[in-house]
């Protein structure tokens, strides 16, 4: 049972770390819409493609 | 502004950073405030980065020469201004947002960040009219939105302002650009914090379980670790995730209104210090589950709610945010090759501009069609899907969506209105308006909800005395209990959003609601009571047939008829202008709605309109021929004071879904009736079409009033539907009414409801989404009376513990606010497929009629 103390801080940092991740996710935008970029495939796009 | 001159198709760099980092404190470089929280409006100006607090800040500045303007011109920065509020009495920068009515009286829209219940709503506005000179404040639940009437002769707005947010509310002038970004941040805040409060939870509650599942306990030095474990998880969700609720129940304090933000930081502070008590010295209860959960699934509900509200549910919200909040303006549009395309915000176009749409966009303004032709897409304005073609110095709104143009693939518009000004503009602040009028149902609601906290408190204090006496030890656990158990939320959230999603779905088929008492008379319609002209026919009649009665020729006839009608809006009347080229001009025209219109051409004096109107000019009796037209068709008479002239034969079409609708309404159970203005044969005529029994024809506006006013008085709940132009006086009777085909003059009907759209068939899906609106906001006060009955005497007694509490109450406040997005459903999709089948019918029926 010794384990014990050394999964659960882990646990407690692994859930730190996985804020940091969706706080990165969050203020980059990647929550902001969730329908519309899944439907922009579907698009027509008649631009070249190549650097906007 | 530092555009480029590169052609308009190409991509341009975008001379405003909107970014989301920001530093400590940093002010607006134009008015001297403090930048709000998640706006980050950059533009570079000589070697260093000017910063503005809004895009009207911005604008403003841009049409500074000596700011950033000129980018290349050294010029001194603005220098910062003492007092920060008194920029808002600057009437520059007060142009754009503030109406004058007259001198004695302004009106401005507000965002009011802050606003969670209905007891911020009570503080705000008992504070505000308490002001000199305020004539009226009125704040809007959901949406955060304000209107506020002042006078500028006794009272600055920027005094207004500082005195909101003395209350600890930050209120600016309405601007789409700022909104959409606070909204933004808003949103995504809400996300992280409801994410952080989830995932502790679950952590929290692994650790938690070890403790239920074994019989005898686990050992000490564990349990010591998982409760110091789920310390330090709880910790972030105490003072990050709860923090709104902190942050209200402190202002509520401040104020001395408590709202429901007091009891539950309450609970939230009172249960996680005991247990962090308990895990400090090393006995006692713990409830990190239960702060953790509760504080999760009241941040779910509130997320819910904040979703609802930003993605559809504020029809206002949902129309605004459809503006885009940047646009191309063509610099120098005149020479092909000279045109330089800038990027530039829409607050900063002015009329005359010319900007470029590229298909997929949205235009941003309302204005003309420059060059070539386009297809465009209305359907927010309208509710049609249907697209529409323009071409060249054609009209288009802010709002369509383009799909394709020609010639190049773009579409140039001359800037003819922006924001607010715009049709679309106009469409929101009629409904921003609109849901500050509230049902009978949603006003006691609020008014509950003011006294609810207040009480609650009162109760939790009451039962931590008596339970001192009972058992000291479980104060805690029962006093939290009662702070967290109790749900006024039907009250405060879900009525606002039942009404707010109501008429969202309602806007989006193009039935605006103007006013929010409306929806509530429309689901207790039990009569709808239909004017003719323009209502259920289509409108576009034309002319189909002119015999002369006298020697004048046909031609001359026509001129006549249609100098008279000069102007008129009157689908009659535009029907002869259209049959004739104006040769001659009237004078001394005067209208009579409902009859016709006397006027002079070429020195002699003639009437137009119905038979028995022009008759009183000569007191001839009608000529044979008036009873030889059909039933069907309009007959417009026109007289000198010698006789008649001639007779103008015109004829209608039925509107699409008109013969739905009416035996849809039937089946409802509303009795439909037609009061027409037109002839009794005519009326007749279309009522037999469509399977109306009661029917007058004849009937003018004053008779239509009292027969309105007789339903009333047998207890009749009445719908007028009109055109708005001439039934004026009938509509205002009507316990609500309906304006048709909402015309250019969409505030001056004075309708409570205008349809935007062509299709009449959506007025009975109407009804329904009126009446579920109104039985869901039943269904949800009868269940927050009903669990709080329940729950409450529970938690008083001690039989329910915390967590428990917290669960009950979180499970009801997202049921509540799930129940009334039901109202979000759109299921008319197929009655909508089954519409259009089936329209084609009474056209083919007419056509067959007309030959």
């Amino acid at each position: 049972m010794e384990t014990l103390y050394l999964l659960i801080p882990l646990s407690v940092v692994l859930v730190f770390l996985i804020g940091a991740v969706f706080w990165w996710g969050i203020s980059h935008g990647q929550f902001d819409d969730l329908e519309r970029p899944g439907k922009q495939i579907l698009d027509d796009d008649d631009r070249p493609a190549g650097p906007r | 502004m530092s555009g480029t001159s590169s052609p308009a198709s190409a991509s341009l760099p975008n001379p405003i950073e909107i970014g989301a980092g920001s530093r400590a404190d940093p002010r607006c470089d134009l008015c001297g405030l403090p930048l709000p929280l998640g706006v980050d409006i950059r533009v570079p100006y000589v070697g260093k980065t000017l910063r503005y607090c809004c895009h009207g800040c911005l604008a403003l500045a841009q049409l500074r020469p000596q700011s950033i303007g000129a980018q290349d011109a050294a010029g001194e920065t603005p220098p910062a201004i003492a007092d920060p509020w008194a920029t808002f009495d600057d009437p520059a920068r007060q142009q754009g947002w503030v109406v004058h009515a007259n001198a004695h009286r302004a009106e401005v829209a507000l965002v009011v960040a802050g606003v969670h219940c209905a007891a911020c709503v009570a503080t705000i506005k008992s504070r505000i009219r308490a002001l000199d000179g305020v004539h009226d404040i009125d704040v809007q639940l959901p949406g955060d939105r304000a209107r506020l009437a002042w006078d500028p002769a006794r009272q600055r707005l920027g005094a207004i302002l500082e005195a909101i947010a003395k209350l600890g509310y930050r209120a600016a002038p309405v601007d789409a650009l700022a909104a959409a970004a606070t909204r933004k941040q808003e949103a995504r805040r809400a996300l992280f914090r409801l994410f952080v409060a989830g995932f502790a939870m679950m952590q929290v509650m692994m650790y938690a379980i070890p403790a239920y599942v074994t019989d005898d306990g686990i050992a000490a030095e564990h349990a010591v670790l998982l409760r110091w474990a789920s310390l330090v998880l709880s910790l972030p969700v105490v003072l990050y995730s709860a923090l709104p609720f902190f942050a209200g129940a402190w202002r509520d304090l401040r104020n001395g209104r408590p709202g429901m933000d007091v009891p539950v930081a309450l609970g939230i502070g009172t249960a996680f210090a005991a247990s962090a008590w308990a895990t400090w010295v090393g006995h006692g209860e713990v409830y990190f589950d239960s702060v953790t959960m509760f504080v999760f699934f009241l941040l779910a509900s509130r997320y819910f709610e904040l979703r609802a509200r930003q993605s559809a549910s504020g029809a206002a919200e949902a129309l605004a945010r459809q503006q885009p909040e940047i646009a191309v303006r063509l610099v120098n549009e005149g020479a092909e090759h000279g045109a330089r395309a800038q990027t530039v915000p829409v607050a900063a176009l002015r009329v005359g501009d010319c900007v470029v749409v590229k298909p997929g966009e949205v235009v941003p303004v309302d204005g003309r069609v420059v060059r070539g032709h386009a297809t465009l897409s209305e359907s927010l304005l309208t509710g049609e899907a249907a697209p529409v073609a323009r071409s060249e110095g054609a009209p288009v709104l802010a709002g369509s969506t383009l799909y394709a143009a020609e010639p190049g693939g773009r579409l140039l518009v001359a800037v003819e209105a922006t924001g607010e000004e715009t049709r679309l503009g106009e469409m929101v602040r009629l409904l921003d308006r609109a849901l500050l009028d509230k049902p009978r149902l949603a006003l006691i609601a609020d008014r509950v909800a003011v006294w609810f906290a207040g009480g609650l408190l009162l109760l939790a204090a009451l039962t931590a005395v008596v339970w001192s006496l009972i058992d000291p030890s479980r104060i805690i656990a029962v006093t939290v209990a009662v702070l967290v158990v109790s749900c006024p939320c039907a009250l405060s959230l879900a009525t606002p959003s039942a009404l707010a999603a109501a008429t969202g779905v309602l806007a989006r088929r193009g039935l605006l609601v103007l006013r929010g008492r409306a929806l509530e008379t429309l689901a207790r319609a039990t009569h709808l009571v239909f004017d003719k002209t323009g209502t259920l026919t289509s409108g576009k009649i034309a002319l189909q047939r002119v015999v002369a009665l006298r020697d004048t020729p046909v031609q001359r006839c026509t001129e006549i008829a249609a100098a008279l009608e000069a102007g008129t809006q009157h689908p009659a009347g535009q029907a002869i202008r259209r049959a004739a080229m104006p040769a001659v001009a009237a004078d001394n025209v005067v209208r009579t709605p409902g009859l016709g219109v006397d006027g002079w051409v070429a020195g002699r004096r003639y009437r137009l309109g119905q038979p028995a109107f022009a008759a009183e000019l000569h007191g001839k009796p009608a000529p044979s021929s008036f009873a030889e037209v059909r039933s069907d068709h309009t007959l417009v008479a026109l007289a000198d004071t010698e006789g008649w002239v001639a007779l103008f034969v015109l004829a209608d079409s039925l509107r699409p879904g008109a013969r739905e609708l009416v035996s849809d309404l039937q089946s409802l159970g509303i009795e439909v009736l037609l009061l027409s203005g037109d002839r009794p044969g005519t009326a007749h005529y279309w009522a037999a079409q469509l399977g109306i029994d009661t029917v007058e024809g004849g009937a003018s506006p004053l008779r239509k009033r009292e027969a309105i006013q007789d339903l009333q008085r047998k207890g009749a709940v009445v719908v007028m539907v009109g055109d708005g132009a001439n039934d004026t006086a009938a509509l205002g009777v009507a316990h609500a009414s309906i304006a048709v085909g909402g015309g250019a003059r969409l505030a001056q009907q004075g309708a409570d409801m205008v349809w935007l759209g062509d299709d009449l068939g959506h007025l009975d899906w109407a009804i329904h989404k009126a009446r579920q609106a109104m039985r869901i906001i039943r269904q949800n006060l009868w269940w927050a009376f009903g669990y709080n009955m329940t729950a409450i005497p529970l938690a008083v007694t001690g039989l329910i513990g915390p967590w428990i509490a917290g669960l009950g109450m979180s499970m009801s406040s997202l049921l509540v606010v799930l129940n009334a997005l039901r109202l979000l459903r759109d299921r008319g999709e197929t009655h909508q497929a089954s519409r259009t089948v089936a329209s084609p019918v009474p056209r083919d029926e007419l056509a067959g009629n007309n030959t």
